[in-house]
């Protein structure tokens, strides 16, 4: 957690204040959405807990977003560009999308291509914790967004999907 | 007159007059007004004159073009030294030319209706212009001019008689003569000034009298709504103009906004520099009336003048401002931009980070409420942003959130 490095703005007063004006409104809320990505993909956090997150106050400038409309504005935005997902309908989790769908499913194809898995089989829990995934941006992934990847890939013709009951079952073969 | 005049007339052949920089009269030492006439035209008897340029020399390009011996539709200032008489482009910019009143020879009125339903019409016989002939709508205001003039040429204010007339004539006699002389002098001084003097108060109660010609014109304007189907005029209301212009009150009936306009403009132009451009509507109405001391503007006649400013181009106009606050700015320096610059000269002049309402109200000696309008405006240019606490309202530069 400490050694995550906050962007300049953090300790910038009016990126505490939902700005009125649209224009100023969209470049301040881009820059939630950004840290609020990298924070959560940099700590591995699947999940955001709406009440609970250490984001939404700077005690080294003495701000904080204004709990619960501020904070729901810039997580509702957040959730709209497709980087995160309601887990519940009252709106108080939300999972991380480190990277989109079709973003980890190109990562995912890239991997397969530069390790020569192209033509042979491997597992969904070889693909979030196998021992050549570390570092990349789909280790550790949710299992969920890890079927919703390879779907795309699927339905692009650039895998084939042997179902089983758990993830050391579920087979992929890359083509 | 416009720049692709067809003709020259009379009024290119009068002098040109300096004007102020919203376009009145540059009056000379002791010059007053005494009479504005809104519309009339000038002929010229005798044909045809030598047109003049801005540099009072003849205007070459102008004497080639054909003459019309009339210039209609000019707006005539009766001042105590000359007259002056006034033209309008299309683009509102205006041009003074005058005769003054000591090229005056002779003074007549030529009388109005008759077999050929003639204009009235007041005649001037001048000494470099020959016979020129002021041309009236109304002959109620001919006899107003004409007794106007009568009573400028007889006191001859362009002469400004000083002191040293007084003092020089016993030089020139000596013994009883002298004191004889003197003693004439001086009473006839005495008398001038009691009359000056009298004119002047009698002209200050007239002024002060707007006040209740204010309330006679909305109780005619209330009159005129309730017979507006009917053609015929209430007896009642038309015994209360005539009443009106019985007093002399006929300029208090037909208020010159454009005028007004023009005065207000070289008062308030010189306030709204650079470093202070805007001012509330109500700070300009405070100043202005009271630098006109008892001659006071009624707050619908300022506010009508005030608007007037922006279509006559003077440089200066109104402003409604978001919260509701109207002001007056500077026009040069109304763009966001400039606005914007000032607020971070301020920063650093005072080694800030950012500001609030109070702080550019003490640093600027502005009205908090416009200081806080001065700062949303550049918020809402993108350049600042803000910081709310329950603590205040602060405005920093905008640094991060620029599209």
């Amino acid at each position: 957690m400490s050694n995550f490095e906050y962007p300049e703005f953090y300790s910038f007063p009016p990126f505490f204040t939902i700005q009125p004006v649209l224009s100023s409104r969209e470049k301040q809320l881009t820059l939630w959405r950004e840290l609020i990505l990298r924070y959560h993909a940099e700590h591995k956090i699947k999940t955001l807990v709406v009440h609970d997150c250490p984001l939404w106050k700077n005690d080294a400038i003495h701000r904080q977003l204004r709990y619960p409309e501020e904070v729901m504005q810039v997580m509702e935005d957040f959730v709209k560009h497709g980087h995160g997902e309601w887990e519940d309908g009252n709106k108080t989790r939300c999972r991380i999308l480190w990277r989109k769908p079709e973003q980890l499913a190109a990562d995912i194809y890239q991997w397969a291509e530069q390790t020569g898995h192209i033509g042979s089989v491997c597992t969904v829990y070889e693909l979030h914790s196998g021992e050549d995934v570390h570092g990349l941006s789909f280790q550790g992934l949710d299992e969920e967004l890890l079927r919703r990847a390879l779907a795309i890939l699927e339905k692009s013709g650039k895998c084939t999907i042997f179902q089983g009951d758990t993830s050391e079952e579920v087979g992929i073969k890359f083509s | 007159m416009t720049t692709t005049q067809q003709h020259y007339s009379p009024f290119d052949c009068l002098v040109v007059a300096e004007q102020t920089p919203a376009g009145l009269l540059q009056k000379e030492s002791q010059e007053v007004e005494v009479l504005l006439v809104l519309e009339i035209e000038l002929r010229a008897s005798d044909e045809p004159l030598v047109p003049l340029n801005e540099k009072h020399h003849v205007d070459v390009a102008k004497s080639n073009l054909p003459w019309k011996d009339r210039t209609p539709q000019l707006m005539m200032q009766l001042t105590t030294h000359r007259t002056v008489f006034w033209s309008e482009t299309a683009s509102k910019q205006r041009q003074g030319r005058y005769l003054h009143h000591s090229q005056l020879l002779q003074l007549n009125t030529e009388s109005a209706g008759g077999l050929f339903q003639k204009s009235p019409k007041l005649i001037l016989q001048t000494a470099a212009m020959g016979e020129l002939c002021l041309v009236f709508g109304a002959a109620k205001k001919r006899d107003e001019c004409f007794s106007a003039y009568q009573k400028v040429v007889s006191r001859r204010g362009w002469e400004t008689p000083t002191l040293n007339t007084i003092q020089t004539a016993p030089r020139r006699r000596v013994g009883l003569d002298a004191l004889l002389t003197s003693d004439t002098r001086r009473h006839e001084h005495a008398a001038q000034l009691a009359e000056t003097a009298f004119q002047g108060d009698a002209e200050l109660l007239l002024k002060e009298a707007q006040g209740l010609v204010q309330i006679i014109q909305h109780y005619v304007a209330t009159l005129e709504r309730q017979h507006e189907f009917s053609n015929a005029q209430d007896k009642e209301t038309q015994q209360l103009v005539g009443m009106l212009q019985h007093m002399g009150m006929t300029s208090a009936l037909t208020p010159n906004d454009t005028q007004l306009a023009r005065e207000l403009t070289d008062f308030v132009r010189p306030h709204l520099t650079a470093q202070h451009p805007v001012m509330t509507l109500t700070d300009v109405y405070c100043l202005y009336n009271r630098a006109r001391a008892t001659h006071l503007l009624s707050p619908d006649d300022f506010r009508a003048a005030a608007e007037q400013c922006h279509s006559l181009q003077l440089g200066i106009s109104v402003a409604t401002l978001p919260s509701g606050l109207v002001v007056l700015q500077n026009d040069q320096y109304a763009d966001p931009v400039h606005l914007q610059e000032r607020l971070t000269q301020l920063l650093h002049d005072h080694a800030l980070a950012s500001l609030t309402a109070l702080d550019v109200s003490r640093y600027w000696r502005i009205s908090a409420v416009l200081a806080m309008e001065q700062l949303k405006l550049v918020e809402r240019s993108g350049s600042w942003v803000r910081d709310e606490t329950l603590e205040s309202l602060r405005f920093y530069p905008n640094r991060y959130f620029c599209a």
